[in-house]
């Protein structure tokens, strides 16, 4: 089943929003959740692959430590690996960056918790505010109200992508 | 040489390079020698000094150097590989090495800590692709070492500082007041132009 993110024209319009909002550079781990995404930010600007996400993170601190305005592409399972980092090197100093975590639908273990549910609740308790791409809305809306947390008032926010969510194909 | 004299000719030859120290007795210890508007301290996140110092030196791409601890490299040995596999990456890395994973300053190691103290570094940084790698013994082969490839990076580099010799206890742990004193993010963010008002 193809998902939003791997829908190439959803993939292509984000990756020009985010590039156009300003974000660069990024950096992912080798996931494959959002790899159509991936794919137009690499062609367009590169994305710096590392081997895991709570590098990423800290990578994407030192580029805005030093004046960048970086954008980390997460999954939902990788957010919670990344607690420490967020909770230690990101939230206390509101280092600017942007996270953009894709969203499953389906927990990775029958029973387990819902994905999305998790990621909402994790970077609400890890002090970060999350904005969530909604098929009812355009898709630049969305990423000029991250643009705006990030740039304007230099706080870290999250960008959150589901993943095959009803109409937002359409 | 022990932890104190390698900080402090860490700090005596990077006047105007950005310094992520990694977080534990090690940045504070730092920070009591001498705070500047160039040094960052990790206040958590053990490990990740090496990959703040990357994002650093990619943004930047001026020399930035990154102190960590024994400990805190066996925890993100994937920060090496990163750094290593950026072949033109101006960064720094040193470890002061006590050679125990144990916090910095704590005595008595367990069994399984001296066993983690034989894990082989340098040979980890090789093989990781650094440019360079060295291992210092003696505080004036390092502060000759440190000196020269600061002068000269232009790709990762990894200096092993072994420490032989005891300190006095480090600042203590102060909690959130450590954090608060950290160097705020929107300060920091004008980095580059602070080094260069430094500079002139």
């Amino acid at each position: 089943m193809t998902n939003f993110v791997q829908n190439i024209d959803a993939a292509e319009e984000l990756c020009d929003e985010l590039i156009a909002a300003g974000f660069t550079p990024f950096v992912s781990t080798q996931a494959d959740t959002m790899s159509a995404l991936h794919e137009a930010l690499d062609d367009r600007v590169g994305v710096l692959i590392v081997p895991r996400d709570d590098n990423a993170i800290g990578i994407a601190a030192g580029m805005s430590l030093a004046g960048g305005c970086p954008a980390v592409l997460l999954s939902d399972a990788g957010v919670s690996g990344c607690s420490d980092a967020i909770a230690s090197l990101v939230n206390p100093h509101q280092t600017p960056l942007l996270l953009v975590v894709s969203l499953g639908e389906e927990p990775a273990v029958e029973g387990g918790s819902n994905p999305r549910r998790l990621t909402e609740l994790l970077m609400s308790e890890l002090g970060i505010q999350s904005v969530t791409i909604d098929a009812s809305e355009r898709m630049a809306v969305r990423v000029k109200l991250v643009r705006e947390i990030v740039r304007e008032h230099l706080r870290p926010a999250a960008l959150l992508v589901p993943l095959d969510t009803d109409g937002l194909l359409t | 040489m022990n932890m104190d004299s390698a900080i402090r000719a860490i700090i005596t030859a990077t006047r105007h390079q950005p310094v992520i120290f990694t977080s534990g007795e090690l940045g504070r210890a730092a920070r009591d020698i001498a705070d500047r508007p160039t040094h960052f301290y990790l206040a958590g996140s053990t490990g990740l000094a090496s990959s703040t110092g990357i994002g650093v030196a990619l943004q930047t791409h001026g020399t930035t150097v990154v102190v960590d601890g024994y400990g805190s490299v066996l925890t993100n040995l994937a920060g090496m590989v990163t750094a290593g596999m950026l072949t033109d990456l101006p960064l720094v890395h040193i470890v002061l090495d006590d050679t125990w994973y144990t916090p910095a300053g704590a005595t008595a190691p367990t069994s399984t800590a001296a066993r983690a103290g034989r894990a082989d570094l340098c040979g980890m940084a090789r093989a990781a692709g650094y440019t360079r790698v060295h291992t210092l013994d003696t505080l004036e082969e390092f502060v000759r070492t440190i000196r020269r490839e600061i002068a000269t990076c232009t790709a990762p580099v990894f200096l092993r500082c072994v420490l032989h010799d005891g300190d006095a206890p480090a600042p203590k742990n102060t909690g959130v007041a450590y954090l608060d004193s950290a160097v705020p993010f929107p300060e920091q963010r004008s980095w580059p132009d602070w080094i260069n008002d430094l500079a002139a």
